[in-house]
């Protein structure tokens, strides 16, 4: 009975260290199928004469300790069909020898078809959500398959092109995914059959007891076991009572060939190049053929390997190869002979208490006995592996954000309340990804790319501009100079305006000018269209913020955001510049002109270069969003879409929406009308996103949806122990009693009935032991269905809650791409430059432009 | 002098006849046709070649014909080889050519089922008929030899009897562990396909889109941009 407790105890300890193997004895006999594995096992159970090697040498070395005497495997074999031994020569004594080895192997064997009861119950509830490739299901990384195939972020397990000469984004099979941040990889068979030739040797040259410990004890990897993965994952604890001579003594035994041959395998793939390289923290899960592992490995043992990155301890923390079962079937049953000197092994002691190390030594918790299971990369975001925030139970809504509690990414927080303002915010409008790192880093070009160089001066130009954007410096930097006290515009609007400038500037060349490409036609529409852009962006900013409100013709002439752009734009690239103006709509006049200079246009923000700007984090930035806005886009800016650039990026749906998106973008902001405005049509609003009653550009700022998050289902094991309880009283007939014990039957209550004649009372009072009996059997066969149903209901409600979100989105996108195939593109273009009207220098038509 | 276990178990929600089993005799069963001393190999190999083939269809969903769209679980998953065999065998099925043509890989616990209790009919059968049955097999023979032979086929019959029953249970345990969770496994595998065909669409219109800065144009036709390094015409 000792031995029967510690078994349970082990289990109920270890539920993941103590598994199950193979019956057989040697891989070569071993069956092939899962069902022959469990039919053996049966019959081994059933068969009189047949005994287990392990419980028959057991039983010799106990009689010749005890008895004396030396027993055969065949004596023990007719002693369980009640022969006496041919070695007893005492027929009274014998009787009782062939008692005593009835009653031990029946006891040792009742232990151990024990153990694989209690194992098979975990096998059949656990294998499915294993993640072993091989195995049945594999949820969790189907799961993170569907993550990896919407995700948008640079992991790459597979790359696509998608430039305008290239086709490469294609559709790939499913058996291609891996899951995020696991790549998978297949290995070389004709470089893996003979390492794992030599695994299997040495996997056959122990004894069935040891080859089944030894799969256990490298389940999670014999570079654990080693402690190569220290400090980042340290060694398993072994405990000081698991030695030699104990019960124990093979669950930490190191198999010096099997850890040699798994060495082997580390060294074949360590060299291994991916390409994309390795993120951090990202693992490749390398995949063996089932057929090798079939032809070299001990039936039903499998090998899995996996390579990281070396990390910041040079360990390869995550990096490992171990032994796994296909099927596990059998546990580390508890040693019945010493390993030190065969002599019989009586009994033994609970493990002691595991040494947690203390956590304000902030490493990470000790791999005890079965939390070699949180080394997984995959396993460890589990329930099992974190932590969980325990808040005070007089706060509903504990903010774990705060300072004062920083937020343990690993840890489960089973409830979080987040302020609105925490909510993420990005900007509408221009980079709809500018948040999300989908492609992978590239280092900046100053051929596509700008820096930005903005300061304030006393002055700027020799006209006393109110400010000016300099070309592209070799190094990518594009200077922009404010007038510290301009006179005729506010330096929120200059600054606007000379943004719009480094905007046409940053996906030029350094040195590249548009007004001065040694062309003096090229030179006179170029400066049109630059300071059109910026000036009508300008304009609009003005327009937008009340400044032409209530203002009064000159001259006949209206003054609003056209005819301010317009007369601007002209002046501009006018003769003072040298240039030949540009096409006005109006005939704006000296009066006029003094006039827009002599606005005393009011900023809002200040009327100094200096004051329009704000510190944030110890960088300036501007207090105007619409500015600032502008600033990141430039600083951040990369077209994707330009003909001829090759993008690349994860095959993913995320980042496939994220380049599209882009491109959408860069069409509508590169052959616009105005710089940084998204109008699709002619008549569009300029800037959608604006609050239209008021123009104040609050609407940049877009408000991210909250996460639908998946709901964590209910586990109350109190209530599903009562119902246990109340299944078990029921099965006796009677109302929930806690503890059940209290429902047994009741002897005395024989007592109660009517008395017909003793013998029919004696008969009851015997059944009486009979139907408690009976409804134990009944608890012990209902409970682990009760047990595996909960558990299975648990998994369905989170998986089904979270898979109906996608189910949603998916539905939505399946409907937008059919809506696709009704959109009917237009055949004509839209008006070129040369088909515009030519510039007007005299008393000019009030036509507007068809189309710019 | 058989006890017969013809049964019709019918749906208590439906009220309609669901299955129809056979007769609990070994007469017209499968194992009448083959020699005694073949039929637990013959049993065993077929329940490992099913439950071996179900095992490997779990390991497999990526490549299994899935219709998605089916109306309910059991009508998402073609029963394997083996188990479509083994069914057309059986009584339920094999009488109803309606019900074989329906059958899915989630029946294989009442295909199995129902093949331990065929099995468990001829092996009692047998033994109840066990003189007799070896007396023709032996063709007469001597009473001494005739009794070691019901002997040995009763120590058989009874191991089988024991044996079969409890392998398939606990078989069945580890199978029907995997099977809880095989809806879920299966919804998840038809969500991915979804969301591949939606990606390999996404991957085709992000290629239509790298064009929209030349369709939209309205500087120039759709021709290339020319280089602004390059010296004007």
């Amino acid at each position: 009975m000792k031995r029967n407790v510690i078994l349970i105890g082990a289990l109920l300890l270890l539920p993941l260290q103590t598994a199950f193997a193979q019956s057989a004895s040697s891989a070569s006999s071993a069956p092939a199928t899962l069902y022959d594995r469990v039919k053996d096992e049966v019959d081994n159970e059933l068969t009189d004469n047949q005994i287990e090697p392990e419980v028959s040498a057991y039983v010799r070395a106990l009689f010749k300790q005890t008895e004396n005497l030396d027993l055969t495997d065949d004596d023990i074999r007719n002693a369980l069909k009640g022969t006496m031994p041919a070695a007893c020569s005492n027929i009274v004594k014998c009787l009782d020898v062939v008692k005593n080895i009835q009653r031990v192997v029946g006891d040792e064997e009742r232990v151990r078809e024990l153990g694989r009861d209690l194992q098979l119950n975990a096998t059949s509830n656990e294998l499915p959500v294993s993640n072993l490739p091989g195995r049945s299901l594999q949820l969790s990384r189907d799961m993170q398959g569907l993550v990896s195939i919407w995700s948008a972020d640079n992991f790459a397990s597979s790359s696509s092109s998608t430039s305008q000469s290239s086709s490469s984004t294609s559709a790939s099979s499913a058996s291609s995914l891996s899951p995020l941040p696991i790549r998978t990889k297949d290995v070389d068979p004709q470089v893996m059959q003979p390492l794992l030739q030599q695994l299997g040797q040495a996997l056959d040259d122990l004894s069935n007891e040891e080859r089944i410990a030894a799969v256990w004890h490298y389940q999670y990897g014999y570079r654990l076991v080693r402690g190569d993965r220290y400090p980042d994952y340290p060694a398993p604890y072994v405990d000081s009572a698991s030695t030699d001579g104990t019960e124990r003594q093979y669950l930490f035994k190191t198999q010096a060939d099997v850890e040699a041959a798994l060495a082997k395998i580390w060294a074949a793939i360590l060299g291994d190049t991916f390409n994309p390289p390795l993120q951090p923290n990202e693992t490749v899960l390398y995949i063996f053929p089932d057929d090798l592992m079939k032809d070299t490995l001990p039936d039903n043992v499998i090998v899995w390997a996996r390579m990281d990155t070396k990390g910041k301890n040079d360990n390869h923390p995550l990096g490992d190869v171990g032994l796994q079962w296909k099927t596990p079937l059998e546990p580390v049953q508890p040693s019945l002979l010493s390993d030190e000197d065969d002599l019989p092994i009586l009994g033994g002691n609970y493990p002691p208490e595991p040494v947690i190390p203390p956590q304000s030594t902030g490493q990470k918790p000790q791999p005890l006995d079965g939390r070699g299971l949180c080394t997984d990369p995959t396993q460890q975001r589990g329930y099992l592996c974190r932590a969980y925030v325990i808040a005070n139970a007089t706060d509903t809504c504990p903010d774990v954000t705060s300072a004062s509690k920083p937020v343990d990414p690993t840890a489960i927080t089973l409830v979080t309340c987040r302020k609105p303002s925490s909510y993420p915010t990005t900007i509408a409008g221009p980079d709809v990804c500018r948040d999300i790192a989908y492609q992978p880093p590239q280092s900046f070009d100053p051929n596509t790319q700008a820096k930005l160089n903005i300061h304030c001066e006393d002055t700027c130009s020799s006209n006393d501009e109110a400010g000016v954007t300099k070309p592209k410096t070799a190094n990518g930097t594009i200077d922009i100079c404010i007038k510290n006290n301009p006179v005729d515009i506010p330096p929120d609007y200059a600054l606007f305006h000379e943004l719009h400038h480094a905007y046409q500037l940053s996906d030029q060349k350094p040195g590249f000018n548009p007004e001065k490409t040694g062309d003096p036609n090229r030179d006179n529409v170029g400066c049109c269209e630059v300071e059109g852009e910026a000036y009508r962006a300008q304009a609009d900013m003005m327009e937008r913020d009340g400044i032409f409100k209530n203002m009064t013709p000159i001259d006949g002439i209206p003054v609003n955001a056209q005819t301010y752009a317009e007369a601007y734009t002209n002046f501009s690239c006018g003769p003072r510049d040298g240039f030949q103006g540009c096409y006005t709509s109006y005939h704006y006049t000296p009066n006029f002109m003094d006039a827009l200079e002599n606005m005393n246009a009011n900023s809002i923000h200040g009327q100094t270069c200096n004051q329009i700007f704000k510190n944030v984090g110890g960088q300036p930035q501007a207090k105007d969003q619409r500015v600032q806005d502008l600033i990141d886009v430039l600083l951040q800016r990369k077209d994707v879409c330009d003909p001829g650039t090759v993008d690349q990026y994860s095959n993913r749906i995320g980042n496939n929406m994220c380049f599209i998106g882009q491109c959408l973008e860069q069409t509508l902001e590169l052959h616009r009308v105005t710089g940084a405005q998204s109008p699709a049509t002619v008549g569009d609003e300029s800037f959608p996103w604006n609050d239209p009653l008021t123009g104040v550009a609050l609407g940049n700022q877009l408000v991210n949806p909250p996460l639908n998050a998946s709901p964590l289902p209910v586990y109350r094991p109190e209530l599903v122990m009562n119902q246990l309880d109340t299944a078990l009283c029921q099965l006796d007939g009677l109302p929930p009693k806690t503890p059940p014990i209290l429902c047994a039957i009741q002897s005395q209550q024989v007592f109660q009935y009517p008395l017909t004649d003793a013998t029919s009372m004696l008969m009851q009072l015997a059944q009486n032991v009979q139907d408690e009996q009976d409804a134990n059997a009944n608890l012990l066969t209902l409970a682990p269905a009760f047990g595996a149903r909960i558990g299975t209901d648990l998994y369905t409600t989170y998986l089904q809650t979270a898979s109906r979100s996608l189910s949603d989105v998916i539905s939505q996108a399946v409907k937008l791409f059919k809506d696709m195939t009704s959109v009917s593109f237009p055949t004509q273009m839209c008006p070129t430059d040369q088909s515009l009207p030519p510039p007007v220098s005299s008393q000019g038509s009030s036509s507007i432009p068809s189309g710019s | 002098m058989l006890a017969s276990c013809s049964n019709i178990f019918t749906s208590p929600n439906t009220g309609t006849d669901t299955q129809a089993l056979a007769s609990c005799t070994g007469v017209g069963s499968m194992f009448e046709k083959i020699p005694f001393d073949d039929w637990a190999k013959d049993y065993h190999s077929t329940v490992a070649q099913v439950v071996e083939a179900h095992m490997d269809s779990l390991n497999n969903t990526a490549k299994l014909p899935l219709t998605c769209t089916a109306p309910d679980y059991a009508s998402m998953v073609r029963p394997t080889g083996p188990l479509h065999d083994l069914a057309a065998e059986l009584s339920p099925w094999k009488d109803d050519a309606q019900k074989l043509q329906a059958l899915s890989e989630t029946e294989i616990g009442p295909v199995l089922d129902e093949y331990l209790r065929v099995y468990e009919c001829a092996l009692n059968e047998r033994k109840n008929f066990l003189q007799i049955r070896v007396q023709q097999s032996q063709n007469g023979g001597n009473d001494y030899s005739n009794s070691i032979e019901v002997a040995r086929q009763s120590a058989i019959i009874d191991h089988q009897l024991a044996l079969a029953r409890m392998a398939l249970d606990r078989t069945l345990q580890i199978v029907g562990g995997a099977d809880r969770l095989r809806p879920l496994a299966l919804d998840i595998e038809c969500l991915k396909r979804t969301s591949l065909d939606i990606r390999n669409i996404l991957g085709l219109v992000s290629q239509v889109s790298a064009c929209l800065p030349r369709i939209r144009d309205a500087r120039g036709s759709l021709r290339d941009l020319p280089d602004p390094s390059s010296p004007s015409p």
